[in-house]
């Protein structure tokens, strides 16, 4: 049985085992490897995509339920030379550390933030207890998303 | 992976050996050496309805759309809460009503004791047909090969809500977890009052010996955690995350907190 | 050293907030790191591992698991003889007729796909005999105890000097003045606790991983590692071929935390590469890198003090027992540290130290973030706490009595420079006000706040730094640095080699470890790298600007004196737009004497400690000295025992700065990964000597709600020998979690919280004074009694 998806705009056509995860054919198959695999089984949220728009864990999403569904990955999100806005707050207060939670990080606050445009910074540690981190201690993060929604009331 | 379009697809697939998939948070962290049959092409699995003050949800109800609909239902609270609180959120979003009552290996299901105090019943369809029944009866007693496909809450008057200890501030299984649903007349006195624990034992159960002490009295916050001591017939679970003793042992606290939440003067 | 007068200047130019140029690529997931390297054509390996803790090999046939789908290569102990380790050479690199720890490698697969690898790994037919097996170090150190190594005086001994035997691995003592005269004074009081702490996982995002490729006869390593030089020493000794024949070169590292601070699973992906003659993949599952992870130790440590009325610590002793696992790896070296750890801190008229490694039948440990800093500063403190409560004296003026200032004496008889950390306290005091003995919280949770003091240094030791000037006039740093996420090789090197040549950090080209053109280096922990890897990089950048300055001096018609590098330009002094740009002045160079570079190298001073105080130690005294004071209130649930912490207050001792907000970030990861080392991660051994917790589900670090925004103060112009005054600020920001948590819970509680973590339910039990049993029948009371060395 063929599933067919897109992937970042692109459509794929996937044959092999359903019950394959969608994160190892993103980083195997696809060489997609922005989405890391960390724990595997949820917890973490390292390996964070869009499914419809919607930030899931796809470590724990098989391909078979992927029918007609687009994902998309971190290297989906915007153009190589435009940062979003998340991304570009995380530059601008130089929070990143070994990166590796950093994908998916973005991938559920941007979501998030689309939301929930004037979080309090309670709401957005809340949004992020999906999203460990080991070297941050976070509240670097927090100060960077919470800078965003203020900014963006000045700028309009 | 096989894609049920019917009740009776799943449940043909099911009898040859097929796990029933649902939002698959659990299921794809288990082992895979059997067939997956997902629910999601069965139409009506994933309602939300009201009907006069009872509700029907469907199985396929994720915890995070839980959440959100019951967000302004203070005598549902507790299913609220515990929707909204358990596990992360891109797991919430993922993760059904049905997978969380019917993981049968699962201690800390935190649905579960929500759902009991609100008085749920289940409606399953097995080879034999469809059958309701109570919540508490499906889980003493678990049927064979069955899809669950709604859960009904009944009418409401009270206020409910859950509280989960976990270590950690959010991320993980409770290693405690308490729902309370209470009416009290306008004087304290406790009119109904059903409590009900989750992740102490192998299974979430009432606990109807405080539930029966309690009924009639107006506790003050001392006393109530003494009576819930001594009535206290947990035997708690030993696990890696807690041991046993601890899990009871927390129970008077939780009581405590429940019912402090409960007889907050509104709007708290 | 360079001349005083010319740093304050480089210094000025030197610091900033250099945002980090890494950050783009791993916030769109560009940067590859180790595990991301997934290219087609590459062999996957797994392991079989042992699951049982102690046992004699019968058989491992692997002839059903080579006729498998895939399967192109299976090493086992055959392939790999030699034996490794540090001060000693103990560990095989697979197990070899016995296993000693469940988890041990007995065997590793490489075929076409992972699941190729790993179902070929299962099919490996393995009996193993069980054995008796010590899973604790009580059970270890008792008299009719099992030999976890019988051979233990047959093996190589790589550095001479210390005390071995049984099951103790390695021994490090110190002894200064005459404690027995101390203890046997009427006019003191004798204070004696005891202390234990659990193992503490590093939990990198990024688990151990390594790509080896065999090219030319070489073996090409491509690692996720912070000791290029270690991997390559290692690798080739295990393997039995020249170190020359091993390059080692290191993408992005996705965390490390000292866990990567050792060879691992290096050997094992060179010889598959060898034998297959193809690119090999080795990565650890989440649950192998759990299971197997070289952990913070665990530790059980006695303190004894003779303290006077007036707060004299005139006699310690202390025995630190530490649990290095199957193989003394890293605890070897870290029986070193307790003399500067938990000898550190206070002014001691005498001594006496007793550090082990203790061999048990359970993973070996390594190297975490301030190694046993952590927990000796724990101890160190409650101890503390301890006599101050037994004398009757405020904690924080016992503190600010005794902390060792300039002229002091360390425990093995160093004398520290400079008065830094009283100076330090009072600072803390002043800003953060003095407890106000509240006990309460308004919501009835138990109330408690604390100050600790903690000791840490900054391992300093060998590197090396090429600086190449380019025709565009940027300049190459070559180093053997890695990335690990710390932000070293992108802020603070950079900077360092901006400001000594005029340029801005952008135009600084820094290349990541590669053994083929870098030279030697210790790696990249304890803090060393901006310190280290920094004054390298000052001496090359020293010969590089001395050459740009001969040059231009001719091409100006003025002296080297007066020329000065600056914004990209030789500048004449005092008349700026006369000089020329340093483009011009490298191609005059090319012309004259040949492209610019310069090298340089940097190693520890080496400050002396009193002789004949330490035996057994790899580092006698301490060349920079690093000093933390940390200041916590919490509150604790009287029905749950769950803690929240509601302040957390750093004052650090930096040396200099360099890049403030880097350091800010180092304070609060360091802090936060405290706070899960003190509350809530915990790791417990089972019966069969396998830990208890897989992985994320039961092994609980904190998550953003765990954490709380960290007060910091930087505290500037402690005497240090680093570049422009540096000391690096990445370790120590761990260092007093612990002890400053569990000072204030004890105050919150009125408990004796001797151990971590301090979970939930052990603080529940401590308040219903069911607290853990730490009479430890393996230490004596007799310091004696705990050395080889001393034992009569
Ligand atoms: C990171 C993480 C954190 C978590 N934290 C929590 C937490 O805090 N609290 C908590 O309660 N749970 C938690 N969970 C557990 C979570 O997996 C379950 O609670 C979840 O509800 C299961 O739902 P699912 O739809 O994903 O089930 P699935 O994985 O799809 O199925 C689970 C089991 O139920 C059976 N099943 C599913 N639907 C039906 C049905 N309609 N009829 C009959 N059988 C059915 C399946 O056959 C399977 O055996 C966590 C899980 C993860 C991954
Ligand atoms: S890898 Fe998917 S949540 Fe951790
Ligand atoms: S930056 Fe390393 S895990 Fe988040």
């Amino acid at each position: 049985m063929t599933i067919s998806l897109t992937i970042n705009g692109d459509p794929l056509e996937y044959s092999g085992d359903p019950r394959r995860t969608l994160l190892s054919v993103l980083r195997n198959d696809l060489r997609l490897t922005g989405a890391k695999e960390v724990c595997g089984e949820g917890f973490c949220g390292a390996c964070t995509v869009h499914v419809d728009g919607a930030p899931k864990v796809a470590c724990l999403i098989p391909m078979g339920t992927l029918s007609g569904r687009s994902i998309t990955t971190i290297e989906g999100l915007g153009a190589p030379d435009m940062l979003n806005a998340v991304q570009q707050a995380f530059v601008d207060h130089d929070v990143v550390q070994c990166g590796m939670c950093f994908p998916g990080m973005v991938l559920s606050m941007s979501h998030f933030l689309a939301e929930t445009p004037h979080p309090t910074r309670d709401e957005i540690k809340r949004a992020m207890t999906g999203n460990l981190c080991r070297c941050t201690g976070y509240e670097r993060i927090v100060d960077a998303l919470a800078s965003i929604a203020p900014a963006q009331e000045a700028l309009s | 992976m096989i894609h049920a379009s019917s009740l009776q697809e799943a449940l043909d697939h099911q009898a040859s050996g097929a796990v029933l998939f649902a939002g698959g948070t659990w299921a794809m962290r288990g082992p895979m050496d059997r067939p997956f049959v997902t629910l999601s092409g069965i139409p009506g699995l994933d309602l939300i309805e009201g009907q006069g003050g009872q509700l029907i949800l469907g199985a396929l109800v994720t915890h995070e759309a839980l959440a959100r609909a019951l967000s302004t239902d203070p005598g549902r609270a507790a299913l609220a809460l515990a929707a909204g609180k358990s596990a992360t959120p891109a797991v919430r979003r993922m993760a059904t009503l049905g997978g969380n009552i019917c993981t049968a290996d699962f201690a800390s299901p935190d649905l579960v004791p929500a759902l009991l105090v609100l008085g749920a019943c289940v409606t399953i369809v097995t080879a034999q047909g469809v059958e309701d029944l109570p919540l508490a009866d499906y889980l003493a007693t678990p049927p064979g090969p069955h899809v669950l496909t709604h859960v009904k809450l009944p009418a409401v008057t009270g206020r409910s809500t859950h509280v989960r200890l976990m270590q950690r501030q959010a991320g993980e299984y409770p290693l405690a977890a308490l729902s309370m649903a209470l009416k009290a007349d306008p004087d304290g006195t406790i009119r109904d009052l059903r409590i009900a624990v989750g992740a102490v034992e192998a299974r979430p159960r009432r606990w109807p010996a405080l539930e029966a002490a309690l009924i009639g009295c107006t506790p003050d916050p001392a006393a109530l955690r003494g009576i819930a001591r001594d009535l206290s017939d947990f035997i708690g679970r030993d696990a890696v995350d807690a041991p046993g003793w601890y899990r009871t042992r927390v129970l008077p606290g939780l009581v405590a907190r429940a019912f402090a939440t409960l007889t907050a003067p509104e709007g708290r | 050293m360079s001349t005083q007068a010319t740093t304050p200047d480089r210094l000025t130019k030197a610091v900033m907030n250099l945002p980090r140029r890494d950050a783009r690529d791993k916030l769109q997931g560009r940067t590859r790191y180790t595990v991301d390297d997934t290219d087609a054509g590459l062999l996957h390996a797994a392991f079989r591992r042992a699951e049982i803790a102690s046992g004699r090999i019968l058989r491992i046939d692997t002839i059903a698991a080579r006729a498998m789908p895939g399967v192109k290569a299976i090493a086992t102990a055959e392939d790999a003889p030699g034996l490794h380790g540090i001060g000693i050479a103990d560990h095989p690199l697979f197990a070899d007729e016995v296993v000693r720890y469940h988890g041990e490698p007995l065997a590793v697969v490489a075929a076409t796909t992972l699941d190729q690898a790993r179902a070929a790994a299962a099919a490996i037919e393995v009996e193993i005999e069980p054995l008796p097996a010590c899973l604790t170090m009580e059970q270890s150190l008792a008299a009719d105890a099992p030999l976890i190594h019988p051979d233990w005086q047959s093996y190589e001994i790589l550095k001479d000097g210390a005390a071995r035997g049984g099951n103790v691995a390695w021994e490090a003592t110190v002894v200064r003045g005459d404690t027995d005269a101390a203890f046997a004074r009427d006019d003191v009081t004798i204070v004696e606790g005891t202390y234990q702490v659990g193992r503490q996982s590093h939990v990198p995002f990024e688990p151990r991983a390594v790509v080896a490729d065999y090219e030319d006869g070489r073996f090409h390593i491509r690692t996720s590692t912070q000791v290029p030089w270690t991997v390559r020493h290692v690798t080739a000794k295990v393997l039995g071929v020249a170190e020359s024949r091993v390059r080692v070169t290191v993408p992005a590292v996705g965390g490390g935390f000292g866990l990567k601070f050792d060879c691992s699973l290096e050997p094992f992906a060179a010889i598959l590469a060898r034998k297959t003659g193809r690119r090999v993949s080795l990565v650890n599952s989440r649950r192998e890198e759990q299971m197997t992870c070289l952990s913070r130790e665990n530790a059980d440590i006695l303190i004894r003090s003779a303290v006077t009325a007036d707060g004299r610590i005139l006699g310690r002793e202390a025995t630190v027992l530490m649990d290095c696992g199957a193989y003394g790896g890293e605890q070897v070296f870290l029986t070193t540290m307790t003399a500067h750890t938990l000898g550190g801190n206070y002014r001691l008229e005498s001594v006496r130290l007793s550090s082990r490694a203790v061999y048990t039948n359970t993973p070996p440990n390594g190297a975490f973030r301030a190694c046993n800093g952590v927990y000796n500063t724990f101890a160190l403190e409650r101890h503390t706490d301890e006599i101050c409560a037994a004398i009757g004296m405020d904690p924080m003026e016992f503190r600010r009595r005794n902390v060792v200032g300039d002229g002091d004496l360390g425990a093995t008889g160093q004398v520290f420079e400079g008065d830094v950390l009283r100076p330090m306290l009072d600072l803390a005091l002043t800003k953060h006000g003095p407890h106000d003995g509240r006990t309460h919280t308004d919501d009835g949770r138990l109330y408690g706040r604390a100050t600790t003091v903690g000791t840490w240094f900054i391992f300093v030791g060998p590197s090396a730094a090429t600086v190449n000037l380019n025709a565009d006039g940027s300049a190459t740093l070559v180093t053997s640095g890695v990335e690990i996420g710390s932000g070293t090789m992108v802020q603070s090197l950079p900077q360092i080699v901006a400001a000594n040549l005029g340029l801005h950090p952008d135009d600084v080209i820094v290349k990541t470890a590669d053994t083929d053109a870098s030279g030697r280096d210790l790696g990249v922990g304890g803090g060393r790298t901006t310190v280290s890897i920094g004054a390298a990089s000052e001496a090359a950048c020293e010969e590089v600007r001395q050459k740009l300055l001969r040059v231009a001096a001719q091409m100006l018609q003025t002296s080297e004196e007066q020329l000065v590098l600056k914004d990209g330009r030789v500048e004449i002094v005092g008349r700026p737009g006369s000089g020329t740009s340093i483009q011009t002045v490298i191609a005059q160079a090319e012309a004259d004497i040949g492209p610019i570079s310069g090298s340089g190298a940097f190693t520890a001073p080496g400050i002396p400690a009193m002789p004949g105080c330490a035996a057994g130690h790899f580092i006698d005294a301490i060349d920079i000295p690093v000093f933390a004071v940390h200041d916590c209130e919490l509150a604790v649930d009287p029905d749950t025992g769950a803690v929240e912490i509601l302040s957390y207050r750093v004052v650090q001792d930096v040396g200099r700065a360099l890049n403030p907000r880097a350091v800010h970030s180092q304070i609060q990861g360091g802090v936060t990964q405290g706070i899960g080392y003190a509350l809530h991660e915990d790791i417990t051994i089972n019966a069969q000597g396998a830990f208890d917790q897989a992985g994320f589900s039961d092994y609980r670090i904190p998550t953003a709600l765990d954490t709380l925004p960290i007060d910091f103060h930087l505290y500037e112009g402690a005497p240090s020998c680093g570049p422009l005054g540096t000391k690096g600020a990445g370790e120590v920001p761990i260092l007093n979690v612990g002890a400053t948590i569990a000072c204030a819970l004890a105050r919150a509680t009125g408990q004796a919280a001797n151990q971590l973590p301090l979970t939930a339910p052990r603080v529940m039990a401590l308040m219903d004074g069911a607290g853990p049993d730490l009479r430890f029948p393996h230490i004596s009371r007799r310091w004696s009694d705990n050395t080889i060395a001393f034992r009569d």
